[in-house]
């Protein structure tokens, strides 16, 4: 893996500005980039010089993703914030849940800017969607909604 | 099984639970919830919850549904964990700032427990050959929030030398006798032929972990099986082969029976009493071994 450290600051600034998250908690980590993803570590983890020797398949978990568009919460990330997301989380009952993981879109009525949201069951945070006039589109990865729906 | 019968106390005993499938048992993931409420949330499920007697945030469930199939677990609010594979965390007792390989990691139970123990700080480097068995600890290290954790895939055998680390775990590939209560077939002991092969598997990756971590370091060795041949005559070959030395482990009070001083034709140093050898007649578990060696040069 190989790092571009000056994009930290892109992630921090991101998560603070759609979630509300606080700047003084996020700086406590590191967001390693490699390829289009940024993996979220303890700052000791960087610091170790074993980083140098191995050949690493991941680090951490993927905390967003960096798109031409922007940047792209993960659903790992968003469950992992949970309650320190304060703003463009909707909360949606069970049968809401189910139509969006079938159907991949669902129509909402909720006051949420345009762009990525935390989607939330009975208060547990459960991955991202995607927030556009009224429609809200299921971001969580393929492999976990049909877990998800078996539990539901 | 009946090979064992000379070592294994309460024969009968051992057998009959031995026909009992396991106890649903998880590990609350305390990076992510605490015990408190974690057993509140499940407790309103109507689950009923009894706490483990070493380890105060694992539980033995009692419910009708799967505790696979529960959004608690699909979160990473706890994990599902059988009581014997906490041992060997609990022996190596990682500490907050230390560097720890865990060299056959999949599918992560161990790290993810020592992850909690370190309290998500240090860094813990899993390793475990490619495939589904690296993604299953992927899956598991995201899963439950681990942020002190790389993944490596290298075979045992070939993993990059240069790093020294403070400790290590070597929970080996081995056949599996301690499960015979998740696959009933095991009842019946392993392969001669297939114990002897991968006995000599074992042995070389408990040298290389050894020789992956500095001096005054330690290592621990567990398995899943009963096989003298892949417990105490791997420890054996490690105390001939290395600078080493077995150690008490102090970290656990459980009930269970010690490392064996002879097996056959085989001898044991006398340390080998400082091994722990877990059956499922001991707290109602599967079966294990588990040794804590350290290294002194």
């Amino acid at each position: 893996m190989s790092q571009n450290s000056g994009s930290c600051l892109e992630v921090i600034e991101y998560f603070k500005e759609r979630f509300g998250i606080g700047e003084e908690f996020l700086r406590e980590f590191e967001f390693y980039f490699k390829g289009d993803i940024y993996w979220i570590i303890q700052k000791e983890v960087l610091n170790s010089s074993s980083l140098d020797v191995y050949k690493v398949y991941s680090l951490g978990f993927p905390f967003a993703r960096k798109l031409d568009k922007g940047i792209k919460p993960t659903s790992w990330a968003l469950i992992w914030l949970k309650d320190k997301i304060k703003k463009n989380k909707i909360e949606l009952d069970i049968d809401k849940v189910r139509e969006l993981l079938l159907s991949n879109f669902i129509e909402i009525d909720a006051p949420l800017e345009r762009g990525y949201v935390a989607i939330s069951l009975n208060g547990d945070v459960i991955g991202c969607g995607f927030y556009k006039e009224g429609i809200l589109r299921a971001e969580i990865p393929k492999s976990r909604r049909k877990t998800l729906l078996e539990i539901l | 099984m009946h090979r064992y019968r000379g070592i294994i106390p309460r024969w009968d005993e051992f057998i009959e639970i031995s026909r009992l499938p396991l106890p649903k048992t998880i590990r609350v993931n305390t990076l992510k919830i605490s015990v408190e409420e974690l057993t509140k949330r499940l407790s309103a499920k109507g689950w009923k919850l009894k706490r483990c007697s070493f380890c105060d945030y694992f539980f033995e469930v009692e419910c009708e549904d799967s505790i696979a199939n529960a959004i608690e677990h699909w979160l990473g609010l706890y994990y599902i964990q059988e009581a014997t594979s906490l041992i060997a965390p609990l022996a190596l007792d990682p500490k907050p700032n230390e560097v720890i390989l865990d060299l056959c990691a999949a599918p992560g139970g161990k790290t993810t427990h020592m992850a909690q123990i370190m309290g998500n700080r240090g860094l813990i480097v899993a390793n475990d050959v490619k495939g589904k068995r690296l993604r299953a600890l992927m899956a598991n290290v995201y899963r439950m929030g681990l942020i002190n954790t790389i993944v490596t895939a290298y075979s045992g055998f070939f993993f990059p030398d240069g790093f020294k680390f403070d400790k290590a775990i070597v929970d080996v590939p081995c056949s599996g006798e301690g499960n015979l209560r998740k696959d009933p077939k095991r009842i019946n002991g392993a392969e001669p032929r297939f114990i002897k092969q991968i006995s000599g598997l074992q042995k070389g990756l408990l040298l290389k972990a050894i020789d992956l971590v500095k001096p005054g370091g330690v290592i621990v060795y567990s398995t899943c099986t009963f096989a003298p041949e892949e417990n105490e005559a791997v420890v054996q070959h490690a105390l001939k082969k290395r600078d080493v030395v077995l150690e008490e482990i102090k970290e656990v009070d459980i009930p269970c029976c010690r490392g064996l001083d002879r097996w056959e034709d085989l001898k044991f140093d006398r340390k080998m009493y400082y091994t722990l050898r877990i059956y499922p007649h001991h707290f109602n578990s599967g079966g294990g071994y588990v040794a804590k060696l350290r290294k002194l040069s």
